[in-house]
């Protein structure tokens, strides 16, 4: 009657005798159960042994890993480097510039215009689109080091000119003194031309285009719709664009078209420096 | 002879169809090459000139790393890593760290500025470009508002306005002998700023007209944009004008 409490008596697994229940089938499901449970602390333990030798080694093995990878991305890590340097060393020698300078980053849409390294006026860009000259679908040599150097010597085309004040007492406001082009171009030394187009947005358009730089897509395409320069315009470019392709001696390599707001257009088209600096980031 | 004229004569008349059919045949020609011309023409020109892609980046080309090694490599990778931060720091050190003010002269805009924040844009209203001339002594004033960087030299509450001789010139007046005379209270607004060589940014009692460039070289700003300016520029402020 008391073998199995005998037996087990640490165990207390039963405190009082089962009633009618034979005692040896109590006993034997009893030492089944001990024995399940003790074989699965064991295999408990052999697994957790298992995973910690594992993972040790597993973990030694992703060190390794890292360690080769980074060793594999060294020669990228460094070209990456040099090129920001390459980038900086630019940006430095702009904010030298005796007067503002213009910076266009194509990536943010942005074109910024600057003076010893401050902000002085930034622009949305629209869009940012590189024409490059060519007769009967052939393409004709053109700079392809434009991205990594600063335009030199911009000079603005038409040159702003002021409008006389007619008779009266209220001043002109900017936009009425001087007008600005619908197109314009700024001439750099080397035949490197920005095109600055502009484009008429309504209010909410203005907004989204002030407001979503960082929804902005990198290849320079702002978010919205946004009207399309007008037909005039488009015939007048293309009329430009083909007659300097034909020019004996070419005086453009290349052509980088921004398109600006009206509003923003003219700001630049009044405010543009003599002999300006452009920097593509 | 009469068979020769007849054959002249029927060459003239028997044979109409054929000359039409030849004048037809040259002028189909005609038509077939100045239609390839203008083909021509078309594609030439549809062909030509300026053809225009979206802008996408591209990796600059980097001079061929000279390290060959890895622990060539990582010295390197330390100097670049090094010379970018010096030069960030340098790009950094450029910006004003406290308040300052940015004036588009050509666009008649003011902007106050912390770092790459901006605090408050406000209308403006600059030089108005003319050029007044004193016919008696000859003497002559442009009415520009000067470019670059000017620091303010000094803040002035309530201020006076001491009259130059431009003014009395300009008012077909003439240029007093006593400095008491020149003096004029209430026009400059509540504030003003010193910017050096007389040049001052100032209120004005016309707002209406803000916006439009015609002061004699001054900045006009209205009274709320004016008393944020005051607040947040102290003397040694930069000016930054353009």
């Amino acid at each position: 009657m008391r073998i199995g409490h005998a037996r087990l008596p640490v165990l207390n697994l039963e405190s009082k005798p089962e009633g009618d229940r034979p005692l040896m089938k109590t006993t034997r499901s009893r030492i089944r159960v001990l024995t399940a449970l003790a074989a699965g602390l064991l295999l408990g333990a052999a697994a957790s042994v298992e995973s910690t030798l594992v993972g040790s080694a597993a973990a030694g093995t992703a060190a390794a890993k890292t360690a080769r990878e980074a060793s594999a991305d060294l020669p990228e890590r460094a070209e990456q480097l040099a090129r920001e340097s390459e980038r900086l060393r630019r940006e430095l020698e702009l904010s030298e510039s005796p007067g503002p300078v213009l910076a266009l980053d194509p990536a943010r849409s942005r074109l910024y215009m600057k003076f010893q390294g401050v902000l002085l006026r930034e622009f949305p860009v629209i869009s940012v689109e590189v024409g490059r000259p060519r007769i009967f679908f052939l393409p004709e040599p053109s700079d392809e080091t434009w991205r990594w150097r600063i335009w030199e010597d911009g000079v603005c085309v038409p040159e702003p000119k002021v409008r006389a004040q007619a008779d009266s007492l209220i001043p002109l406001l900017p936009e009425e003194r001087v007008p600005a082009p619908r197109t314009f171009r700024v001439r750099f030394a080397e035949g490197r031309v920005l095109e600055v187009h502009s484009v008429e947005l309504d209010d909410v358009e203005a907004a989204a285009l002030g407001d979503t730089v960082e929804d902005i897509e990198v290849d320079g395409t702002a978010a919205g719709n946004f009207e399309s320069p007008g037909m005039m315009a488009r015939i007048s470019d293309f009329g430009s664009g083909l007659l300097e392709a034909v020019r004996p001696v070419r005086r453009e390599s290349l052509r980088l078209r921004i398109t600006l707001s009206n509003e923003d257009a003219g700001a630049l088209y009044r405010a543009l420096p003599p002999s300006v600096r452009l920097l593509i980031r | 002879m009469m068979r020769w004229n007849d054959h002249a004569f029927g060459t003239a008349t028997a044979l109409p169809g054929v000359g039409r059919t030849r004048r037809a045949g040259r002028a189909n020609r005609r038509a077939v090459l100045g239609g390839l011309a203008v083909l021509c023409g078309a594609l030439f020109v549809s062909g030509t000139g300026y053809r225009f892609e979206t802008y996408r980046a591209l990796d600059e080309p980097v001079a061929e790393a000279t390290a060959t090694s890895e622990a060539e490599l990582r010295t390197l990778i330390g100097e670049l890593e090094s010379r970018n931060r010096a030069a960030e720091r340098r790009l950094g050190r450029l910006v004003p760290a406290g308040a300052y003010v940015v004036v588009d002269r050509t666009n008649n805009r003011l902007w106050l500025k912390k770092g790459e924040r901006t605090v408050l844009e406000a209308l403006c209203s600059t030089g108005s470009g003319k050029q007044l001339v004193h016919e008696e002594s000859g003497q002559s004033w442009r009415f520009d508002t000067p470019t670059g960087v000017r620091r303010v030299r000094g803040r002035v509450e309530k201020p006076t306005w001491r009259k130059p001789d431009w003014a009395f010139v300009e008012e077909g007046q003439p240029i007093p002998r006593r400095e008491k005379d020149r003096f004029e209270n209430g026009v400059l607004g509540e504030y003003a700023l010193d910017l050096g060589d007389g040049y001052l940014i100032h209120g004005t009692l016309y707002e209406g007209l803000l916006g439009r460039s015609l002061t004699h070289g001054c900045v006009r700003l209205g009274r709320d944009p004016l008393r944020e300016v005051y607040a947040a520029c102290g003397s040694g402020t930069p000016v930054y004008l353009f």
